[in-house]
């Protein structure tokens, strides 16, 4: 089958899906959809021309003499793995920015959080403690019982892995230094309290 | 063991808001994009990496329009009803001269911004809305900074080969053979 046969990725309307004219496109100038009238602005690049369905090789049979994939017997070893340093054939190497990873390797990268572009989701613990420590200002007495949960959180929370993004740790020190004055002020009231009723 | 990798260094290139409350922002990395979208608490992320990057498609909406109108209406009814008054200096004229000021900011800023867009990026798993991206402005300005990137990535090639190779591969046409894209 030839590169021509294979079903290329169809560039349709965003809003209709009606099939758009390429030859519009890269221009610049916004084109209009002839089914809808909207309006839009195409941009297309080089990796457009590859078929939709492009699969990868299963690799070749190992021959005498020949290095083996440590997970396929059978397979030539074509990478190494850049973590753990096992001969991979062409079927178990995952390129993952710039390397080479296998597929153990890549599970056990993405179940402990050490591959960074595996990670989809993040849980902002600073701005959790920082709120924690804040909000319950405005009704202040809850700060008895918050003040103490924001100082557990925003010491926790400076050893968990925070935003992918860049991000200071201001939050975590506000969110200290709040705690922490909110425990003072609990503290001094509690000790002029104890020094009244004992006069 | 996996040992961790080299943080990725990101540069911000949009951000926005999603039903007034979820945060959303576009960041560029060495080979990918990455679409954010935050409640404040927690942040989902998309990347897109550059060598799968098939296109970018962006579609006017009419909210600048409406927003314009809206806007409009309002800071022309203040607008007269302030000049119709006698006395400028009057407590009411004043008052109404506030009441509509944030309201001319916001008709300046949204004019100033431009027309408003939806974006969605082409990947091989079909298309992904990139909310950050709500200006035509900021769009054209991401295209023009994506092509040497992705040119980079995919191999550049001329506009007038890329589109008629794409029309005719679609059409199923016989096409020339073309140089495989420099990389």
């Amino acid at each position: 089958m030839t590169v021509g046969e294979r079903p290329l990725f169809p560039l349709l309307c965003s809003s209709c899906h009606t099939p758009l004219p390429a030859a519009l496109c890269n221009s610049g100038e916004s084109i209009c959809c002839s089914h809808c009238s909207k309006q839009l602005q195409v941009e297309l690049f080089p990796a457009i021309l590859r078929p939709l369905h492009e699969g990868g090789s299963v690799g070749l049979q190992v021959a005498e003499g020949e290095a083996s994939c440590f997970y396929h017997p059978d397979k030539q070893a074509v990478k190494i793995c850049s973590s753990c340093g096992r001969f991979v054939c062409s079927l178990c190497e995952i390129d993952l920015a710039g390397r080479c990873l296998c597929p153990v390797c890549l599970e056990q990268g993405r179940q402990n959080e050490q591959l960074s572009e595996l990670v989809t989701k993040r849980t902002l613990h600073d701005s959790i403690a920082l709120n924690t420590s804040l909000l319950p200002l405005l009704i202040w007495p809850v700060t008895l019982i918050s003040a103490p949960i924001a100082f557990y959180l925003a010491v926790t929370a400076w050893r968990k892995p925070s935003s992918i993004l860049p991000r200071t740790r201001i939050r975590i020190i506000l969110a200290l230094l709040f705690s922490v004055l909110q425990i003072i002020g609990w503290a001094a009231l509690g000790v002029f309290l104890l020094q009244k009723w004992n006069s | 063991m996996t040992s961790p990798a080299q943080p990725v260094k990101y540069r911000r290139i949009a951000r926005g808001t999603m039903a007034m409350i979820m945060r959303c922002s576009l960041w560029l990395g060495d080979d990918h994009l990455l679409s954010v979208k935050s409640t404040g608490y927690t942040e989902d992320y998309v990347r897109i990496y550059l060598k799968d990057l098939k296109g970018v498609i962006a579609q006017r909406t009419k909210t600048w329009m409406l927003l314009n109108i809206l806007l409009g209406i309002v800071v022309g009814l203040c607008g007269t009803g302030i000049l119709n008054t006698n006395d400028i200096f009057s407590p009411g004229t004043i008052a109404l001269g506030i009441f509509c000021l944030p309201f001319f900011v916001g008709l300046v800023l949204n004019m100033v911004k431009g027309p408003t867009c939806k974006t969605n990026l082409l990947t091989p798993l079909g298309l992904v809305d990139i909310p950050a991206l709500q200006r035509t402005r900021k769009v054209t300005r991401l295209i023009q900074e994506l092509r040497p990137l992705v040119a980079a990535q995919q191999g550049s090639m001329l506009r007038s080969e890329l589109l008629s190779r794409y029309d005719n591969q679609r059409t199923g046409a016989p096409s020339t053979p073309a140089p495989s894209p420099t990389p």
